[in-house]
């Protein structure tokens, strides 16, 4: 057989990569299982910061501690023809990359499905923040992007967009904070988690996110399901999401004051430099 | 089509109706419409109606190769269909977000519950599963889909017998329902879905809204609970205060019209599986009736009479007194009598023809005598006030010639002066009380 000298020839003893492969998620989960159960009321850190792209009106990026990576982008009123109130249109995407392991069917039903679901889950969060009387006839638009799948992705949405909305200068009642808990499956303790990581959200047997306007004390959207439980149990881990919340507020209002000392500091040196 | 948009006054007459504790079709605000559950000849198929909400669902199963990171689970698949013939509104192009949170929510109450065994469904692992399929049509659409499809999609699961299998070795054979009676689909529990409206900033609470109550609700709250009050599922949108409170509340409420709707379903599986047993007659054509006129009819809805006579009372004491009543009869002879008497013809001269037929005329509708000559003298009446006010100038135009026609007052002359004038014509249009004409 005639020799291939376009490719590198491996080794003659290879094995195919797909045997490590297999042998690296077990570790992973091990590690998982074996890891020490975390504190359910404990909230990872938070990082959030408003303002950074420069095409889009208003812009956020939150991480959570669990590696979730959303960014989001807002667009103030555009003149629209429908007549009546303001309409807040979301859209929800997740990258590529954005989970692990392979994805089912790039741009397939239940992928489209899913997305759709979320922005209409987003949608159900801010519209009540947003004081939608004060544009009529106009649209406003936000567009969440996941960069990377770490659990509580939905939540994190709902705290980006409210943010990005904030940043573009949108008229709003308060700032939407989302918050995501699970429960695991019942042979371990069945106590409810606050913001799981995605193994944990996999494992879960029960999944709660919800949308809190703090200041006002009003829950905006509740989406939960899965294997059922009594209704004081559901009402606790309700208790435990909207404190959750409330915790994470002060973050999320620090990042936009700074972003707007921010874009105070650009402007006076952009004036002072075109005036020198 | 665009769905026919609320009119402002029914959207008010409907907000201070939920105000006051009523609904418009005279229910509870707890309570729910009519279910009524009815099953095709096949196994699997049924048509669930609440009120006049309808929903079909049929479940069908094959087998296929299980997914590849779930060797061991049968493959579940659900769909509710959303079609014009339901409503106007619902046109392919339009339904998306509804459709979608429909569907959503429908999986998350019959597939994260897992209220069905899916490891039973497994015949070889990780070569053949049964994947079962649960389609949903909605034939008619009066509010509250949610739970009129949850109910569809659960009694069909439990009404389906999928085909029996055994496995010898490598060997799986299927039979057919002749060889052996179909096996049901283990089912654990069975989750509903309970939807409640609220109104007015949550201070109002409906549960089973219909389709004119949906329009004009703040927020929504879907609980899917089965017999053993588990949750499976929650849902809320619209803005919410109080939520923990909320939901205990309606979670009890949930629990009770949980426990009758799963009790109704058990009773209809059982009639069903009775009748097919017995070598009844079953299916569609059996239990929804004949489709004539009388079909389709208002069931008859409970009103509320206790405050009846004061409300009589009410509107009887500001009403106006009622007209001039013409109660003498005038009896001519034996079996004819007149009521009342004719004013003259006020519309202004006419020839002498025209008089003619003109009498003609008002002989005929003299039949209709009492209710017809008393809206007249009240139009007189109506007309001479507002001949009191000022002259309504209605154009400045030289062009047209606007002539308004002043109620003339018309001395009430009696009919028998204008029949003096009638010729000899054929009497037989003229009516009985014209026949005994007074003499002057």
């Amino acid at each position: 057989m005639p020799l291939d000298h376009r490719r590198l020839c491996g080794p003659e003893e290879s094995q195919p990569p797909s045997l490590w492969a297999a042998l690296a998620a077990e570790d992973e989960d091990e590690e998982g299982a074996g890891a020490a159960p975390r504190d359910p009321c404990s909230l990872r850190p938070l990082f959030a910061r408003a303002g950074l792209l420069s095409q889009a009106q208003g812009s956020a990026y939150v991480e959570l501690g669990s590696g979730t990576k959303v960014l989001c982008a807002a667009w103030g009123p555009r003149e629209a023809a429908e007549p009546g109130p303001g309409r807040l249109l979301c859209e929800f995407r997740r990258a590529p990359f954005a989970g692990r392991g392979a994805r089912g069917r790039p741009g397939g039903l239940a992928e489209r499905e899913a997305e759709r679901e979320a922005a209409a889950a987003l949608r159900e969060a801010l519209e009540p923040a947003v004081r939608l009387g004060r544009y009529p006839r106009a649209r406003l638009a936000v567009s969440a992007l996941l960069l990377q799948d770490g659990g509580s992705a939905l939540a994190a949405a709902v705290s980006a967009a409210a943010l990005a909305l904030a940043d573009a200068g949108v008229e709003m009642y308060d700032l939407a904070v989302g918050c995501a808990l699970c429960r695991p499956p019942a042979a371990t303790a069945a106590a409810w988690m606050l913001q799981p990581a995605e193994p944990e959200e996999r494992r879960a047997a029960a999944r709660l996110t919800l949308a809190l306007l703090p200041a006002l004390n009003q829950v905006s959207a509740v989406l939960g399901g899965g294997q059922g439980g009594p209704p004081e149990d559901w009402a606790q881990a309700l208790r435990l999401g909207l404190d959750g919340c409330h915790r994470q507020y002060p973050v999320l209002r620090q990042s936009l004051l700074r972003a707007a000392q921010r874009r105070d500091a650009a402007a006076a040196a952009a004036a002072a430099a075109s005036v020198a | 089509m665009k769905a026919t948009p609320l009119s402002n006054c029914e959207r008010r007459f409907l907000l201070r109706a939920i105000q006051e504790r009523k609904r418009l079709d005279g229910r509870q605000c707890y309570d729910y419409r009519n279910i009524r559950v009815s099953f095709g000849a096949d196994r699997g198929c049924c048509i669930v109606e609440l009120g006049k909400t309808r929903v079909l669902a049929q479940v069908s199963c094959e087998l296929v190769s299980p997914k590849p990171n779930r060797p061991t689970e049968g493959v579940l698949f659900f769909n509710l269909e959303l079609s014009p013939m339901a409503a106007p509104g619902l046109e392919p192009g339009r339904q998306s977000e509804l459709l979608v949170s429909l569907n959503r929510l429908l999986e998350r109450c019959l597939r994260d519950s897992k209220c069905i065994d899916t490891e039973s469904l497994c015949v070889v692992a990780g070569e053949k599963v049964w994947q079962i399929r649960l389609d949903m049509h909605l034939l008619n659409h009066d509010g509250n889909i949610t739970d009129a499809a949850s109910i569809a999609g659960i009694v069909a699961l439990c009404h389906f017998r999928r085909p029996d299998v055994s496995v010898q070795g490598e060997e799986v054979t299927v039979y057919t329902p002749e060889e052996r009676d179909p096996v049901p689909l283990s089912i654990h529990h069975m989750p509903i879905c309970v939807t409640f409206a609220f109104f007015h900033q949550g201070t109002y609470l409906l549960v089973d809204p219909s389709e004119r109550e949906e329009r004009v609700m703040d927020g929504l709250l879907v609980i899917a609970m089965n017999k053993h009050r588990e949750i499976c599922t929650i849902q809320s949108s619209g803005v919410v205060m109080l939520v923990q409170d909320q939901i205990l509340r309606c979670s009890k409420i949930t629990a009770v019209k949980v426990a009758e709707i799963t009790e109704l379903i058990q009773k209809a599986l059982e009639n069903d599986h009775k009748a097919r047993k017995e070598g009844g007659k079953f299916g569609f054509a059996e239990s929804i009736p004949n489709q004539r006129i009388t079909a389709f009819k208002m069931e008859s809805a409970a009103v509320d009479t206790n405050n009846v006579e004061e409300q009589a009372g009410e509107i009887i004491a500001k009403a106006d007194p009622p007209s001039e009543v013409f109660a003498n009869p005038i009896l001519h002879t034996p079996g004819t009598a007149q009521i009342g008497e004719g004013i003259e013809n006020s519309w202004g001269d006419l020839e002498e023809s025209e008089k003619e037929e003109a009498a003609e005329e008002e002989g005929e509708s003299e039949a209709a005598a009492f209710e017809c000559q008393k809206t007249e003298t009240e139009d007189t009446n109506m007309m001479k006030e507002t001949k009191e006010d000022e002259p309504i100038l209605l154009s400045d135009s030289e062009e047209e010639e606007v002539v308004i026609l002043e109620p003339q007052e018309v001395p009430r002359k009696t009919r028998s002066e204008v029949w003096c004038c009638v010729p000899a014509l054929a009497m037989e249009n003229l009516v009985v009380v014209c026949s005994a004409l007074p003499r002057n």
